[in-house]
């Protein structure tokens, strides 16, 4: 039978390394996702995850995690809150010219979803012209799949967060709210409106009946 | 936005369906990134660095707080033991062990003083030094009490 987060906790908490092991082999690339959305670094988003899995396991051993929430919610809010106090830091140290800002107060919601995405499609674009004359299916799946990674690496990291809790970390609009401390409202919205500009830019290029075939 | 409702709009809910989780799974695929093979190795060292630090934390905090009390005992039981035997004196009668630890600590102050006083030149009372012994166990008690209980308090 497999072991709860319950009684892994409780091992844990008895000093028991390898129980904590399980945890980390749970949660670790999904945590990873999330911080990368933010540090746009592997060695930093990897820094990170490895600071906040420590902070757990802290946190685990001294029995200040009281199962209140679910584990999982818990440690994304590690990683979220670690990953931004990194972000800052590394900002400041590095006096690099970085276009993302993870704070929130001074982001200002519009159609600016999609602007990133043409900027980077224009080079693509000329560079496929001449490479790529094929149509058939599997050409297709591939060209829309390229338009989602693309997408989802231009859009500003308010929305990517925020995709990457409900879609990678399974967190709910609640949760996600709490985590980011943004109101319900503009959790759903932001994800309703990143999921509809990225069926606009698909639609726009292929026709219903094409994209039907590939579901 | 309305463009995009009028297209969606033309889709069955069958379809509808299938094409949010067409593009949900796509969506997935594509936020989800994977950390570097060494990452649970290295992650267990510091999990275990972290316990061994855990642990030396722990054994110090235990040997400071016994060291403390003994000295707070060693502290109580002097004290107890110059009033008792101030008191004695005032009676008159023969305070016996504890007179005679008073008159040696005295005259080891006492020679002290003449030591430092002829390589020096100065020197200090028996009244000197019981405040020099107390200013210490002030600093000594300070620190230990800030290792083990205010510092404590802000990890």
């Amino acid at each position: 039978m497999p072991e709860t987060h319950s009684d892994i906790i409780n091992k844990v908490k008895e000093g028991d390394t390898q129980a904590f092991k399980i945890i980390s082999d749970e949660l670790k690339d999904k945590a990873f996702s999330l911080a990368m959305k933010i540090l746009k670094n592997k060695e930093d988003a990897e820094d990170t995850v490895q600071e906040s899995f420590i902070k757990l396991f802290k946190s685990m051993s001294a029995g200040k995690f009281e199962e209140r929430s679910k584990l999982s919610t818990y440690f994304y809010s590690i990683v979220y809150n670690t990953a931004v106090d990194n972000y800052k830091k590394l900002k400041s140290q590095r006096f690099s010219i970085i276009s993302i800002d993870v704070d929130d107060s001074g982001f200002e919601e519009g159609d600016d979803l999609v602007k990133k995405y043409y900027e980077s499609e224009i080079d693509k674009n000329i560079y496929e012209q001449s490479h790529e004359t094929s149509t058939d299916k599997q050409t297709a799946e591939n060209e829309v799949e390229r338009m989602v990674n693309n997408y989802i690496s231009s859009i500003p990291e308010q929305y990517s967060v925020i995709l990457t809790m409900f879609y990678i970390n399974d967190l709910s609009h609640d949760e996600i709210s709490e985590i980011l401390k943004l109101p319900l409202g503009t959790v759903k919205n932001r994800l309703f409106r990143a999921k509809a500009r990225l069926k606009d830019l698909i639609l726009k290029k292929f026709s219903e009946e094409e994209i039907l075939q590939y579901v | 936005m309305s463009d995009l409702n009028s297209i969606f709009n033309s889709m069955n809910e069958g379809e509808k369906k299938n094409f949010d989780s067409y593009l949900d799974k796509l969506m997935s695929k594509s936020l989800s990134e994977e950390v570097s093979g060494e990452f649970t190795s290295e992650l267990m060292k510091r999990i275990e660095i972290e316990r061994e630090f855990a642990r030396e934390d722990i054994k110090t905090s235990r040997i400071a707080r016994y060291i403390i009390g003994v000295f707070v005992t060693i502290l109580a039981v002097i004290a107890v033991a110059f009033a008792f035997s101030l008191k004695v004196n005032d009676t008159g009668k023969d305070a016996g062990i504890f007179n005679y630890a008073l008159e040696r600590f005295s005259g080891m102050i006492e020679s002290i003083s003449m030591f430092i006083s002829s390589n020096l030149g100065f020197g200090f009372s028996f009244q000197t030094g019981i405040i020099l012994l107390v200013i210490m166990a002030c600093v000594f008690l300070f620190s230990f009490a800030d290792k083990v209980i205010f510092r404590k308090g802000y990890k």
